[in-house]
């Protein structure tokens, strides 16, 4: 161990990660020290690596924290993830982020400041290519005066920002490809909520826990979009047709439009969602190229509508994972059976039911003779804890059935997951 | 003789067949460029002799090992055979602070990663794991071997291993698990870290 460089020493105390451990690994040996000194890169403040850190009053964690960063130099990715504390005040955490500034790539931040320190005006326009903030307020946003010209990453969790500073701050960043908004605080100057981002390098968009009356993304590049939790009119996205990954989960929005060209969607995923499903389907049936589509605990804005299997074969014939959970009645079995067009390419298959009823059993049957390549059956079921005698009789007979039907088709690997 | 040969009828093929094999490039493993050539792809479809090249260990032996291989893990000896320092008519690449036996080791990691990287995760975990199963001195020696040759993903695990003997620790037994004899500090220095973090110890 003696015989190794002290820049490789520094590259596996850099591994360490843990503020703990690299203050025991720099009091180990004076080789370890220096290599701490001058060649460590990673450095994180975890209320999960310490429970020690609980102990220790505010201000003694600043000046433990202060003392560790002041003795690196050339640092390049600092974590500072404390769940117990209030908050640090903002001259200590200016003097962190500039002594660190102009090496740092990675900045992971989510103490609340006070008063309110702009991070992002600090040391975004560095080097600083990912940042994770939660618990701050970001404000006075100037795209002609600040860039962000290294940041890749953008993940603002409880961030307060006003639209337009959103909007701006976007455009800001000319190599953004990942945007993360969670939970914003999201001011605005008039009466109506618009959100509206632009930027032709965003790849990735995920957005949780919002509430807008307009949300417009102008993304060129964009290949995954995931929507969580959110309560908004109108979504629209504007671009070139290449979103491949496509995501809602537990979602309201009257109008959602994510473009005429989407031959290039891969993974569709609809949960908790109303469907109407002529838009539905008149927004997904181009893409021809449709690997994986989920559509689960869904429910339809017509009782009378149902998702039919003859169209999903002629529409997706690249389709190999196909999940679907609803209220199956007997119109689904009935209408959604119909035809006889295969899904050669599914080879997983997961079918779930949240109150269960003696049809589930059938759907089973008529969706594993329209699947000739099935490698895997999953079942999800929910099961009350108060279970009545008739829910008791249906789970049994379900279980007979599956048995019997599992007996037909013993290339299939079948799974259950009840909750 | 063969070989020139086979390479103008290929030139010849090229243009036709350039855009259908653009499907076969060898995808990189370790974040180091990749020769796509396809006249080389097209000599092994073919099923001449994948392209060897010589490596050369501190103690003088030779080892044939796949361009491509050695290629794909290696950016040192990626920059060699990208920027034609190396002659595949005749040179050899002088290793000379790799033994033999760490050599070994390393072109075993960088082969078996590079016909194997479809695998599923555990096995290639599983795989990984055995093969650290070394004493420290292997366990330092592939270390500067990895670093030397700047094989990233080897350099990473080796990383990983090293770390996980120090996380978690207190001073006095890291020092007795990496033999620190002499820690290197004056009394002085010693007593004032004790004294700073008692618990540390």
């Amino acid at each position: 161990m003696d015989q190794l460089p002290v820049e490789v020493i520094g590259n596996i105390l850099s591994h360490l990660r843990a503020a703990r451990d690299v203050v025991i690994a720099s009091a180990t040996c004076k080789k370890w020290r220096q290599a701490c000194c001058k060649h460590l890169h990673t450095l994180s403040f975890s209320s999960n690596d310490w429970p020690l850190y609980r102990d220790l009053t505010t201000s003694r964690l600043e000046i433990l924290i202060t003392q560790t960063i002041f003795q690196t130099s050339g640092l390049q990715a600092l974590s500072i993830l404390m769940e117990d504390v209030d908050e640090f005040s903002a001259s200590t955490v200016i003097a962190w982020l500039m002594y660190t500034r102009e090496t740092l790539r990675h900045l992971y931040y989510n103490v609340k400041t006070t008063p309110n320190v702009n991070i992002l005006e600090l040391c975004g326009r560095h080097k600083l290519e990912i940042l994770d903030l939660a618990h701050n307020s970001i404000s006075g946003v100037e795209p002609n005066y600040q860039r962000f010209p290294c940041l890749k990453s953008l993940s603002l969790s409880y961030v307060s920002i006003s639209a337009l500073d959103l909007n701006l701050l976007v455009s800001a960043c000319p190599k953004i490809e990942a945007l993360e908004l969670v939970n914003p605080e999201i001011a605005m100057s008039d009466a109506q909520v618009t959100v509206e981002l632009s930027s032709s390098t965003l790849k990735s968009v995920y957005v949780e826990a919002i509430s807008l009356d307009k949300f417009i993304l102008e993304a060129d590049g964009i290949e995954c979009l995931h929507l969580k939790d959110c309560a908004l009119e109108v979504f629209e996205l504007i671009g070139k047709g290449t979103l491949k990954h496509f995501k809602i989960d537990d979602v309201s929005v009257i109008h959602l439009d994510i473009g005429e060209t989407v031959e290039n969607l891969e993974i569709v995923d609809i949960s908790n969602f109303t469907i109407i499903w002529p838009k539905f389907y008149q927004m997904i049936s181009k893409s021809s190229n449709l690997k994986r589509l989920r559509l689960w605990d869904v429910m339809f804005d017509d009782e009378d509508e149902v998702v039919d299997v003859e169209t999903i074969a002629t529409c997706f014939p690249q389709l190999s994972h196909l999940s679907l959970s609803y209220d199956v009645r007997d119109g689904a079995l009935h209408y959604g059976l119909q035809g006889s067009s295969c899904l050669e390419n599914v080879v997983v298959l997961e079918l779930g039911w949240t109150v269960i009823n003696s049809l589930f059993s059938h759907w089973v049957e008529g969706l594993l003779k329209r699947c000739p390549n099935l490698k895997k059956l999953i079942i999800h079921g929910v099961v009350s804890e108060a279970k009545s005698e008739e829910e008791c009789l249906i789970l049994a007979n379900f279980t007979t059935s599956m048995i019997e039907l599992m007996r037909r088709y013993t290339h299939v690997d079948p799974h259950f997951k009840y909750e | 003789m063969e070989l020139l040969c086979i390479r103008q009828w290929i030139s010849g093929l090229l243009p036709t067949v350039k855009k259908w094999l653009s499907a076969w490039c060898i995808k990189p493993v370790g974040g180091a460029l990749v020769r796509q050539e396809p006249e080389y792809i097209l000599l092994a479809l073919m099923g001449s002799p994948l392209k060897k090249i010589m490596l050369c260990s501190s103690e003088k032996e030779i080892f044939s090992v796949e361009e491509q291989v050695m290629v794909q893990h290696s950016v040192i000896i990626n920059n060699m055979i990208e920027d034609g320092s190396y002659n595949h008519e005749e040179s050899k690449i002088p290793l000379d602070c790799v033994d033999s036996k760490t050599l070994k080791k390393v072109i075993d990691y960088c082969t078996h990663h590079t016909h194997h990287h479809n695998d599923n995760q555990e096995d290639l975990e599983a795989w990984d794991a055995q093969f650290l199963n070394v004493d420290s001195n292997g366990l330092y020696d592939l270390l500067m071997a990895a670093n030397y040759l700047e094989i990233r993903n080897l350099l990473d695990l080796i990383y990983g291993t090293i770390k996980n003997m120090i996380k978690g620790k207190k001073i006095d037994e890291i020092r007795r698990i990496f033999n620190i004899k002499d820690h290197g500090f004056t009394p002085e220095e010693e007593e004032q870290n004790r004294k700073e973090y008692p618990h540390f110890y």
